[in-house]
Parts: C-alpha cells; structure tokens; sequence
C-alpha cells in the first residue's frame, strides 16, 4: 500500500516535468508546423546552467533559475529567428535545421562540461517531507512540482483568458485566418518559441538536481515529449498536459514494479497503438481543410 | 473607401491566375464578382487583403497602393476579409472569435459597442457567446465569420462565397443582412458562385472568366444579359 501511494507520489511528480517540457514541443508545432527536435537540447542547456553557475560557481540556486530560463528563452528566440523563420512553410526544412542545433548544444555542453561521467548538483533544498510515516517527497521535488504547477498555470491563464493567448491559438488553428484579423504571425511565433524554451528552460533548471546531467540527456526528455504530444492529440495543449499525468504514472509504476527500460519501451508501444487506432490523439480534432 | 483595382495579373507557380483584371468599387457602393469555378475570383479577393502578391498591377484604396501591404497590416486600412469556408476558430467560443476580430484596437468601450452592433445583426450568436465555433452550425460559422470581420470597423468588406453549403432560408438572410451592413456605409464585394444571389445583394457587377473580366454592369442590367442567364443563372 505505501509503495503504491508513493509511486503515484512520484508519478504525480514525474508529470509535472514532462508537462513542462512537451508544451514547448507543442507550441512550437501548433504556431509554426515545425517539429523542433532540439527542444530536449533546450532543457539540457537548462539543467547544464545550474550545474555551471550554481554548482561550480555558486551563485544561489533560485537566481540561476531565473538565469537558465532567460538564456534558454534566448536561445530558442535565436532558433525562430534564424532557423524557423527562413524555412517558414518548409517543415523538413525546419526539422533538418532543429536537428543540425541538437547537435551543436550538445557539442556546446561538451565542451562547457567535459566528457567523462555524468554531472551531479546536490539539491539545493534538502530533508524530506514524511506523510503517514512512510511516504517521502524530498523537499527538492516538492519545489519542483510546485514551481511546473505554477508555471502552467500562468501558461493556461495566458492562453485561455487574454486576448493575445487567443491569438496564439488561432494561429495554431488557421495561420492565414489570423493573418486577417490583423495577428502578426511572425510575432505569435517569437512568442511561441519564447514561451516553449522559457518552459524548456525551466523544466531543465527543476531536474538538474534530482537527475544525472550530460550531454545527451534531451534524447529521453525528447522522447517523453513525443510520446506525451502524441497521445494528447498534436497541437493540443490541455491534451498535452493530461497526457503528461497519464504518461508519468504510467511510466513511474512501470519503472517502480519492473525497469525504466521496459516503461519507456511500453511507452513507445503505446503512441504506435494510439497512432494506428485514435491518430488525432485524446483531444486533438480531425483537420479538414 | 473607394477600391481601384487596375490591371491585377496574379500567377500561381508560373499559371496565370489572373490575366489582368480591373475594376472599381466606389466609396459605399456595392459590388459583386460572379463566375464559374476557377474564375480567379478567390485570387481576386485574396490579393485585396494582401494573401497573394500580385505579379503585376495595382490595387489602390482611396488613391494610395496597398498592394504590397502585408494582410496583417491591411485590417487598420479597412479592410476586412470573410474568407471562403468561414475560416472561424474552432477551438475558441463565439466570444472569443470576435474579440479577434477587433485585435487591432484597445479601447474596451467602443469594442464592446461594436460587439453589440454585431450582435444586433446576428441575434443568434448572442446566445451562442459562450460556445466553441466548432458546435455552431453552418448558418452560424458564417454569421460568426462576417461578425468577425465587422468587429476591426471595415469600411470595405470583402465576403469569399458566403452562401457556400448553406440551406437557401440562411442564405436569403445572409443577404438581407449584407444589404443592412452595405446601408452602413461599408463598401462591399462579394465573390459568388450563386449569381443570383449575388445580383439580389448589390448594386453593380462583374462577370469574370478565366481570370478576365468579361462583362460588367448593373446588377438590374446583368440580370437580365442573355449569356449571364445561360451560364450563370441556369435560366
């Protein structure tokens, strides 16, 4: 009974960072149609700015936060525009170049980082919290889950009750549409890419205390995302998110009652099943055109 | 707003679209493009709004050219565009729709005037305001689409087959009401397939046929041309 409590403890946990991370993947997609495969690479850059500027050089966690959110946030806006924004109306085009950058930031945190065994930073908010004596939430990720719940929240009220998160959904939904309302679709996907990669940032700044850091660790955080995106139905946020609960539990108990590696095998099982059988995913909506 | 359009030639990948067109809709007057599929009429409407650039040609409001005027600029000139097919946002409620159709503005009060104004030509999107587009019948994403368009203050109106797909009860009230906003004051252009509709709506019209036009007139005097009746009106 405890194990089955605090695997959905962690599960719960688990969802929060895969939320964070697949909303970029899915704001990126929906407002420019580019698959951007660098966007693990985001959250790794994320992860490798705590462990440079708090853990080698101490500056205070919190601050370096703030610090990896506004570079990543940076480095997409970089991507958009001189990436994305040349290959508009080319996806392969944009893929191609999002690949070519996955590369470069790992090859950047390389040679910031070194090679060698995986980086380590020690959590920065120690002890645990103990409920009915034998479930533990170490304080770090309970700052973690909080902060991503947080985020989404702003993200959420943004998108849903302003009116130029209307606008971000409506050039998701029929970009030429948008265009006629006076929607400038060049600056919506600075603000996409902006808010995906502040996300990704802040996802990576979460994690680095509570897992291994290296330069490739945006393959499974890519992975998840894909897995997430797909299964809450492309281009949908909300479908997204409850994907993101769903796939966490479902990847944590795995992990918990068998291996890490059978999970993410079975997840990907899984977003080929929900492809074959329900493509537009839990929430996404059939495109007519 | 007076619309001159003065020798438009639009190419598509080297296929010529239109082959030179010109034609005026002077301040508060309406007009209407009628012709087959194919015609160039969408083309036509499409460069207005600054969706296609125009390979050679002008397109002047009030004497300035706006064509090589990005869409998303043209809205605080004037002009707005009711696509074909509607083109509302599903995923967003009534409400939300037409707040978009007044994104180029700030001031809350005249916005929420002009939502009532909407709303005093299409009743029923007033009961639907708190509903996703995607639930509205056809009728309904039509009237949303136009309203959208009414909410950025045209003062031309450009409407891409309105009457597509719609039952002919909806389509005799999308007229009455283009007609009420045409009394408004906007300039209005209309694309339609259904000729005899279009020729009902407004004043003056435009016969195009593989992307030239052939033939223009009142709409009283096209009405009653012996080949717009054959290829148009099926009389």
């Amino acid at each position: 009974m405890e194990l089955l409590i605090q695997t959905v403890v962690n599960g719960l946990i688990q969802s929060g960072f895969y939320a964070l991370a697949a909303i970029g993947l899915v704001l990126v997609f929906g407002v420019m149609r580019v698959v951007n495969f660098a966007h693990g690479e985001l959250v790794m850059i994320g992860a490798y700015t705590i462990w440079f500027v708090h853990a080698q050089n101490g500056v205070p966690y919190l601050i370096t936060v703030v610090l990896a959110i506004l570079l990543v946030t940076a480095l997409g806006l970089l991507m958009e525009r001189f990436l994305f924004r040349p290959m508009t109306g080319d996806p392969l085009g944009g893929l191609i170049c999002s690949i070519g950058m996955l590369f470069i930031l790992q090859v950047i945190a390389t040679y910031v980082g070194g090679e060698g065994p995986s980086k380590q930073v020690p959590p920065p908010f120690e002890g645990t919290l103990v409920l009915m004596d034998s479930v533990r939430i170490p304080y770090q990720r309970l700052f973690s889950i909080t902060v991503a719940v947080f985020a989404l929240g702003i993200l959420w009220y943004f998108l849903t009750r302003t009116k130029f998160g209307w606008a971000v959904r409506a050039v998701s939904m029929d970009r030429e549409a948008a265009a006629l309302q006076g929607i400038s679709t060049i600056r919506v996907s600075m603000i996409a890419i902006g808010v995906g990669a502040a996300m990704a940032g802040l996802a990576g700044a979460l994690m680095a205390p509570l897992t291994n850091i290296n330069p490739h660790m945006g393959h499974n955080v890519i992975i998840a995302a894909f897995i997430v995106t797909i299964v809450g139905g492309v281009g949908s946020l909300p479908g997204a998110v409850i994907a993101s609960v769903l796939y966490a539990l479902f990847h944590t108990f795995v992990t918990t009652y068998f291996s890490g590696t059978i999970a993410t095998i079975s997840g990907l099982v899984i977003m080929v099943l929900v492809l074959i059988v329900r493509p537009t995913g839990i929430m996404g909506h059939r495109v007519s055109e | 707003m007076e619309l001159i359009v003065n020798d438009l030639v639009v190419n598509y990948h080297n296929v010529a679209a239109l082959r030179g067109i010109s034609f005026t809709a002077s301040s508060g007057s309406s007009i209407t493009l009628i012709g087959s599929n194919g015609a160039g009429k969408s083309t036509t409407l499409r460069s207005i709004s600054g969706l296609v650039k125009p390979s050679s040609g002008e397109i002047l409001l009030d004497g300035e050219r706006v064509d090589h005027i990005e869409a998303d600029q043209l809205l605080a000139r004037g002009i707005a565009h009711v696509p074909e097919g509607r083109r509302v946002f599903k995923d967003l409620t009534v409400l939300e729709n037409l707040m978009l159709g007044a994104y180029i503005y700030k001031d809350k009060q005249r916005i929420s005037q002009d939502l009532e104004s909407v709303f005093s030509h299409f009743g029923k999107l007033k009961e639907r305001i708190g509903q996703q587009a995607r639930t509205l019948s056809g009728g309904e994403q039509q009237m949303l689409s136009i309203g959208r368009a009414l909410m950025s203050r045209p003062k031309i109106l450009l409407l891409d087959e309105p009457s597509l797909g719609l039952a002919p009860l909806i389509v005799q009230e999308i007229s009455l009401i283009l007609q009420e906003i045409h009394r408004s004051g906007v300039t209005v252009v209309l694309v339609e397939q259904n000729a005899d509709l279009a020729l009902k709506t407004v004043e003056r019209g435009y016969v195009l046929e593989n992307g030239k036009i052939t033939l223009d007139g009142s709409a009283q005097s096209l009405a009653n041309n012996e080949h717009v009746k054959k290829a148009y009106l099926g009389i």
